[in-house]
């Protein structure tokens, strides 16, 4: 049976039939005959994993399962090149915490998958190694920036991934993809290891065919680490247990602000029609209000292009990664940079360091602060009224590759409804709810730090009463 | 004979003192004692910067400041602040320096000194922590140094 689309416990089930090897050689064919371009790096080492997991007896929750990890979070051995040239060649020496986590727990790991260099940018058609496509249409892009994590597993290249959410890089993605994603509470899952963008803002995050295989994910890779002195103890990886199919007397909140202009007919179309679904469940919904939604885009993009430009300082071609010639050490780091960041991400560097350079960091960075103050008070407003919010994830379906690479503002326009969570440092999960046109449709469920459970509950109840997390792309062979 | 100083001429001392007696580095495990080591053997992803690290601040460079800032007689700050120090130069891993700005540790501290006309107060305005970068190792001299070479032993040493 070709390794296909299935849910974590099937994933299990299939192991024990045949074996961890048979399983990871499914998929490694599958990735073999692949059109998508998902992965940057395949794992030569993942048939010897499982095999070893054979031999030594099935141990730990996730013993054999195969996992896409995306491109920017540490895996000892494995390339880590961020999309991008410049760290094409590294290969990092240590596992992040979550690897750690999750090679305890038994998983297999497949590989590297593509996204926007360094993160930056919400359609992965800024990595090096070229766009990932979308199954569910070839012609379009699968979002970003985590896009490879969620087209490997709407094609059926694996069955889980993790990404990384700095602005929306799970959720939009996840939206674009028909797959589940969840950006976690700000401290949930621990960074180390991740390669930081922007560190204030992100969060990694899981991505899977169903909410039941982002709470097993979560049981793994949540919980305080003492390498990121960020990561809160708050976090209990008790995740599974919100798996229950109920939200009678659930209240949701229904941001106006996140219907606004631009929004596509068909995506508010199916965003509704899943808010009055759940009314039928029994919840109940009302519109609030969160005033300061139109300021969040610019100040996330001053707050995380000004702490790019610092975080990506340490890319000078000295220890490791690309480097260029030159006569003398100036001119040697000058060129490496040069030559190794791509235009996004020598934009983003150019406009952070402007916004922190003296004379404008007050004018530009202090005030993108205070605003971000704002947002996380209308959050903090709206989620005492109501239990969860519920808005499109992303405005707009998949756009078509090349569509909006000339105009980089049109790409982050399309952040509008993502990035306030990440400023304001909240929990939101992405899930189908709908098609448009034939490309799917993501329902964001926005929640209070820490109550990723009632994040789950609400999904998994959506998700066991509706079919479109069963709804797979044609056939990408 | 006592000093004059008709153009009124201040004079501002930055001094450093590298907390080297503390066992670890200041934002990861490793070991201080590193004089006699290999060079880039005192090292972890941490304080070389790999793509991923974080750092974690030492308490006992905490508790060093505050004894460094009571024998000052300088206020010790409730709350403070570490910045990023950015620029460019092969011996600073991360392209940073971590080190403090407007929110220091130890503020208005002084110092009173003998001298041959009795006693001066020299104010301390401020103390901070701060991380050292790594060491840049010429062979012979810097001019006739066919290369650099980079020891980060001493990177992140508080």
């Amino acid at each position: 049976m070709a390794a296909k689309w299935m849910s974590v416990a099937e994933v299990k089930q299939q192991i024990l039939e045949s074996s961890a090897e048979e399983l990871t050689a499914n998929y490694l064919e599958t990735i073999n005959k692949s059109k998508i371009n998902g992965y940057i790096t395949v794992s030569d080492k993942a048939l010897e994993q499982a095999k070893k997991i054979d031999i030594e007896g099935l141990k730990g929750p996730l013993a054999g399962v195969p996992i896409a990890i995306k491109d920017n979070i540490s895996v000892k051995g494995l390339p880590n090149s961020c999309g991008s040239k410049m760290l094409k060649n590294y290969i990092p020496p240590f596992n992040a915490h979550v690897i750690e986590k999750l090679l305890e727990a038994g998983a297999v790991i497949l590989g590297k998958t593509n996204m926007d260099e360094f993160a930056m940018g919400s359609s992965t058609e800024s990595s090096y190694f070229g766009p990932t496509l979308n199954p569910w249409d070839l012609e379009r892009v699968p979002g970003g920036s985590s896009g490879g994590s969620a087209a490997v597993i709407a094609a059926g290249e694996a069955p889980f991934a993790l990404g990384s959410d700095t602005g929306g890089s799970v959720r939009c993605p996840a939206a674009f993809c028909g797959v589940v994603g969840l950006k976690p509470t700000y401290g949930a899952v621990s960074r180390y290891g991740a390669v930081a963008y922007a560190n204030s803002l992100e969060q990694i995050g899981p991505l899977a065919n169903n909410v039941s295989d982002i709470a097993v994910l979560m049981d793994v890779i949540a919980g305080p680490d003492a390498r990121d002195s960020t990561s809160a103890p708050n976090a209990k990886p008790e995740y599974q247990a919100a798996l229950k199919a109920d939200i009678k007397g659930l209240k949701i909140g229904v941001p106006k602000e996140y219907f606004g202009e631009g929004i596509n007919p068909g995506v508010e179309k199916a965003v509704w029609a899943a808010i009055q679904r759940c009314e039928e469940l029994g919840a109940f919904w009302e519109e609030v209000s969160m005033p300061h939604t139109k300021y969040a885009l610019a100040s996330y993009y001053i707050i995380a292009m000004s702490e790019a430009s610092s975080n990506l300082a340490r890319f000078d071609g000295t220890r490791y990664g690309f480097r260029a010639e030159g006569e003398t050490w100036h001119s040697l780091i000058s060129k490496t940079r040069a030559e190794g960041f791509g235009a996004e991400v020598k934009r983003r560097i150019l406009l952070g360091t402007y916004a922190l350079s003296a004379g404008y960091h007050d004018k530009y960075y202090l005030k993108a602060l205070k605003v971000r103050s704002l947002v996380k008070q209308d959050f903090e407003k709206a989620l005492g009224k109501v239990d969860v919010l519920m808005a499109p994830t992303m405005p707009n379906p998949a756009f078509k590759l090349g569509e909006r690479l000339e105009d980089p503002l049109s790409l982050y326009l399309s952040d509008v409804n993502t990035v306030p969570i990440n400023l304001a440092g909240v929990p939101s999960l992405s899930l189908p709810c709908g098609f448009t046109a034939g490309l799917p449709v993501g329902l964001q469920i926005i929640g209070k730090p820490f109550e990723e459970p009632t994040l789950l509950q609400t999904a998994y109840t959506f998700e066991q009463n509706t079919d479109y997390h069963n709804k797979r792309p044609p056939e990408v062979v | 004979m006592a000093y004059e100083n008709p153009e009124r001429v201040m004079i501002g001392l930055e001094i450093h003192i590298q907390l080297n007696k503390l066992k670890s580095k200041m934002f990861c495990g490793c070991s201080t004692a590193y004089h006699d080591a290999e060079p880039n053997t005192h090292t972890c992803p941490v304080c070389l910067g790999l793509p991923g690290a974080l750092p974690v601040l030492n308490k006992e460079v905490v508790r060093a400041a505050i004894k460094v800032g009571l024998a000052l007689k300088g206020e010790i700050a409730e709350e403070t602040q570490f910045h990023r120090k950015n620029y460019f130069y092969p011996d600073l891993p991360r392209g940073f320096q971590i080190t403090q700005y407007d929110y220091p540790i130890v503020s208005n501290g002084k110092v009173v000194i003998e001298g041959e006309d009795g006693e001066h107060e020299v104010k301390i305005w401020r103390a901070h922590m701060e991380d050292d970068p790594g060491r840049l190792v010429h062979i012979g001299s810097i001019a006739k140094s066919k290369g650099v070479m980079i020891n980060y032993n001493r990177s992140g040493i508080p």
